[in-house]
């Protein structure tokens, strides 16, 4: 177990938060924004990744060509 | 080890996800980040990841967003190369996915029906729901 410093108020939002989800403890309530956070992350990289298709004017298709030369080129510097 | 289910995924799962983030794919990702199954994939999916995205244009910086919290493993060439001689994957440039997946003992999440071992993904999916259910 590790300890971190936080303010009080944000110390109170998370104990008000806990009560209000139902979260054993703090640590399960963290876990969850974590994970909440996380997914967030993750569908901003989606909206990147479908406007990178765009800009470059290129089918999900040719991208995983693209990706499928780039993993031959890789087989044989590293394995060769 | 835990007993948590493992499985190694390919690049092309890795985009799928990216690409329609409801689908399938995303879904095997969003139970990773939440702990339920563990996910490993090759230093090389990696690079190859990182040379695609280079190729069309992204930024190093913006090319490790992508990465940073994918919830996978890595894995050293070091641990897999080895393996690569026990292979049976057609194409020599798959060899380092299956090796991996000798050496974890897993199924392989990918979209290339070549591997001998690649996991059905909607039994596994199933299999998942029921489990949490329980």
């Amino acid at each position: 177990m590790k300890t971190i410093g936080i303010p009080e108020d944000l110390h109170k939002e998370l104990t008000n938060l806990k009560l209000e989800s139902g979260d054993k403890n703090t640590a399960e309530l963290i876990r969850k924004l974590v994970i909440i956070y996380k997914e967030k992350k993750f569908l901003e990289n989606s909206h990147k990744f479908n406007n990178l298709l765009k800009q470059r004017n290129i089918s999900f298709k040719e991208f995983l060509k693209e990706s499928r030369k780039e993993r031959e080129k890789i087989s044989d510097e590293w394995f060769a | 080890m835990s007993g948590l289910h493992k499985l190694v995924i390919d690049t092309n799962t890795i985009f799928m996800s990216w690409y329609n983030p409801f689908g399938k794919c995303a879904e095997i990702l969003r139970y990773a980040r939440e702990g339920k199954i563990e996910l490993f994939s090759t230093d090389s999916v990696r690079e190859e990841i990182v040379r695609v995205f280079r190729r069309n244009g992204l930024k190093e910086r913006e090319i490790q967003d992508f990465l940073v919290d994918l919830p996978i493993s890595w894995v050293d060439k070091q641990i897999y190369v080895r393996f690569i001689e026990k292979t049976k994957v057609k194409h020599k440039a798959d060899k380092p996915l299956e090796a991996l997946s000798l050496v974890l003992n897993c199924e392989i999440l990918s979209a290339d029906n070549d591997f001998k071992n690649r996991l059905d993904l909607n039994k596994f999916l199933k299999r998942l729901e029921s489990e949490e259910a329980k």
